[in-house]
This record gives C-alpha cells, sequence and structure tokens, in this order.
C-alpha cells in the first residue's frame, strides 16, 4: 500500500515542478470556456443550454490529452522498468498513474466547473449537480484513458486504431455525465443518470487494473 | 552447482534471432563480461536476465531455483542498472534516490552516506537532474549499486559518460562487490581490467 502511495506522491511532485506542462491542459480547458460567449455571439440561450455538454465534452478531451503518454515517457526513461523489477505489481502501478492523473488534470477541472456555471447565471441547483456528476464521470474517463495509454505501450504497432477502438466507452460517460448535470434534484433522490454513472464506475473501478495490469506485461514478455 | 546460470536461452526480437542455445554458470566472486557489436543483443540479453523480456526458451536459474518459480522473489536476487538512467528529470538526485528507496526492497539507506561521497554527489543533491551532465547523470543512477544489498548486478554500459577518475570508482566498487562474494554480468565495450569470464555475441 504505501508503494501505490509513494508512486502518486511522487507523479504528483513531478507534475507540481513541470508548472508548464500540467498547467497547460487547465488553461486549455479554461480558455476553452472562457472563449464561447464569443462563439455564441453574446446569445445566453444557447449558450445556457449547451454550456454543461461543452463542459463535459472539453473534460474528455483534456483527460484524453493528459493520459495519452501515461505510461510511455516512464517506459522511455527506464523508470517503468524499475518500478517493475521492483516487485510492485503492474496493476497497483497502473492504479496509481491513473489516480495521480486524475488529481492532477480533473481535480482543478471538477472544482472550477461549478464556478463557470456561476460566472455564466446557470441556476445554483446546477452547481451542486455538474460537481457530484464530473466526481464520479471524470475517474472513468481516466481509467478508460488509462487503459488504452497501456495498451499503446504493451503493442508497439497500431497505436492510433487502439485509440479509436476505445474512443466508444468514453460516449456513455459523456451521455449520462451531461444527463445528470442537467437532472432537477439530486438531494431528495438520486436520478438514474447517477445510479447508471455510479454503476459504470464500479465496473471500471473493477475491470480496468486488470486490462491495465495485463496490457502492460505485454511489454514484458 | 553454479548460484547463477542459463541454459539454452534463445531470443528472436523483430523477426531476428539475435542468439541460439546460449549457456553459461556464474558462481560467487565471479564477473561476466557480454561483448559484441551494435545490435548484437548485448541489451536485450541483461534485460531477459533481469526479468523485463522472456526468451522464446530456455530456463534461467538463481541459488538452484528456476526464475519463473521464484516470479517475484526473483527481483530481490539482483540490481538492474539499463541503458537509461531512470531517474525523474523533475527531481533532485536526493528525491531520486530517496524514491528508490522506499520503492526497492533491497535498497538501504545505510549507505546512503557511502553512496554520495565515492560517486562525488555530495554538492549535486539538491540539484535537479535536468540541470547535470550526461555523466553525473549515470553517476547518480550507478549510486544505487552502493544502496542495493542484491547479490548479483546486471549493468549495461555502465561506464558510458563517466570521466575517468568515477570509472576508476566504479570499477573499485565493482572489485568490493565481486570480493563479497557477489556476483556480475556486465555488457560493455570498455576494457575491463578485472578477471572475468566472456562471452563474445555476433550479428546474425
Amino acid at each position: 500500500m504505501s508503494n501505490f502511495f509513494n508512486l502518486i506522491i511522487t507523479d504528483i511532485k513531478i507534475s507540481l515542478r513541470k508548472k508548464n506542462e500540467s498547467i497547460i491542459s487547465i488553461l486549455f480547458f479554461l480558455f476553452s470556456i472562457l472563449i464561447l460567449p464569443l462563439i455564441f455571439q453574446g446569445d445566453q440561450d444557447i449558450l445556457k443550454r449547451f454550456l454543461i455538454g461543452i463542459i463535459w465534452f472539453l473534460t474528455l478531451l483534456t483527460i484524453i490529452f493528459s493520459v495519452e503518454k501515461l505510461f510511455e515517457n516512464d517506459y522511455e526513461d527506464g523508470i517503468l522498468d524499475q518500478i517493475y523489477i521492483s516487485g510492485i505489481p503492474l496493476e497497483t502501478i497502473f492504479l496509481a498513474k491513473s489516480l495521480s492523473i486524475w488529481i492532477i488534470t480533473c481535480l482543478p477541472i471538477i472544482i472550477l466547473s461549478p464556478l463557470l456555471l456561476l460566472l455564466f447565471n446557470i441556476q445554483t441547483e446546477k452547481l451542486a449537480n455538474i460537481f457530484i456528476s464530473l466526481l464520479i464521470g471524470t475517474p472513468i474517463l481516466c481509467m478508460i484513458g488509462a487503459v488504452t495509454s497501456a495498451l499503446v505501450l504493451g503493442f508497439n504497432k497500431g497505436s492510433s486504431i487502439i485509440s479509436l477502438i476505445t474512443l466508444p466507452l468514453y460516449i456513455p460517460v459523456l451521455i449520462f455525465g451531461i444527463e445528470a448535470s442537467n437532472s432537477e434534484i439530486i438531494f431528495n433522490q438520486i436520478g438514474q443518470e447517477f445510479k447508471i454513472l455510479i454503476g459504470y464506475l464500479l465496473i471500471v473501478v473493477a475491470v480496468s487494473p486488470w486490462i491495465g495490469g495485463l496490457a502492460l506485461r505485454l511489454k514484458y514478455r | 552447482m553454479s548460484f547463477f546460470e542459463i541454459k539454452k536461452i534463445s531470443c528472436i526480437r523483430s523477426n531476428k534471432l539475435l542468439f541460439k542455445n546460449l549457456n553459461f554458470k556464474l558462481n560467487n566472486k565471479e564477473l561476466l563480461i557480454i561483448k559484441g557489436a551494435n545490435g548484437s543483443g548485448k541489451t536485450t540479453l541483461l534485460k531477459i536476465l533481469s526479468g523485463l523480456l522472456k526468451p522464446i526458451s530456455g530456463s534461467i536459474i538463481v541459488n538452484k531455483k528456476d526464475m519463473n518459480l521464484l516470479k517475484d522473489e526473483y527481483f530481490k536476487y539482483f540490481e538492474y542498472i539499463g541503458h537509461e538512467n531512470a531517474i525523474k528529470s523533475a527531481l533532485t538526485v536526493r528525491e531520486n534516490l530517496n524514491f528508490y528507496l522506499k520503492i526497492k526492497k533491497d535498497l538501504t539507506k545505510k549507505n546512503f552516506e557511502k553512496a554520495i561521497r565515492i560517486f562525488n554527489l555530495k554538492n549535486l543533491l539538491d540539484v535537479k537532474i535536468e540541470n547535470l551532465s550526461s555523466g553525473e547523470k549515470r553517476r547518480v543512477s550507478l549510486s544505487r549499486l552502493i544502496l542495493s544489498k542484491s547479490k548479483i548486478w546486471f549493468l549495461d554500459e555502465p561506464t558510458n559518460g563517466l570521466d575517468k577518475i568515477n570509472t576508476l570508482n566504479f570499477f573499485k566498487i565493482l572489485k568490493q562487490h565481486l570480493q563479497l562474494n557477489g556476483l556480475a554480468i556486465i555488457a560493455s565495450h570498455d576494457e575491463i581490467k578485472i578477471k572475468s569470464k566472456n562471452i563474445n555475441l555476433s550479428v546474425n
């Protein structure tokens, strides 16, 4: 367990040191949202209708860009080899890397998104909805992205095909994430969309470490 | 019975036969030097010995036990320094060494000061790796050997980028390791003036 946290703490420390690289994905997200009034020419109604969907879509893009080389850099530097021969299971390495990229990339987005809705005068009851739906949905997106990254490393060839094959797995998260963010009440009764998202999260958490570990193991065959 | 033995190891990479039915035995205090031209499979052989790649056939026996039966236990027997330095560029020398001390159970903090002294890293301890020269990075990587309690060293071009003084320092610690019943397998183009067994890999 201590190895798991050591890997996460080291990754977070590195990302804080490489401020330029880690901040760029958050800036991309923020900047894309802030230029929306220009794109919609100040039409508040259209903007309000599409803002949540755009936030989810930009979150997905930010995650895909961030996890692309999640394992490749460590592999090329020889660090992944050393972690592997230290006896840490590849599944643990996979989980630690996925969690660290979620903390680095998604936590700022989860915190910023309700504030952005506030900035655009969206009903305040939706602030909690988007916060909670992103909290449930982003770990799914990160883990699917991490599996893709591990598969790309494991199979030397056909990396673009692997990325395309895993793309449909993100779509249910977008559909139900947007639905959940737009749903009316969540405190009295959990909406169906939230239940589906939670179900998807549990499946991904249970399955992805094994697939990710297996994909990384291909590199060591 | 030798402490470390490989039997009939064969390897094919990218549809190319690198070596076939390779055998050797190594006992305590013995050094094996792998020689060969570029592309002959020296690094691949070291990676196979380290469990980072699988050969198409053959077996590796350490301390009378097959590597495949030992599973993760096998990793405790050796320290591997590859072609890449395996150090994180955004971290300092101290943070890198502490990272490995935390995750690798065969490393001990007891020899931290000794490692720093032998590889002249005292003034570089709080410098980020990205600000070091290639020779200094290699010294950081090699300092793990001093921290290691492992009996076997697998080293891929260990003296790459080292100056004369640090190369001599490395040979000194290699000799000490062998004297203390250690074993070492080194892929190197350099002349190593220590009594050793040799294998030559040829480009097929």
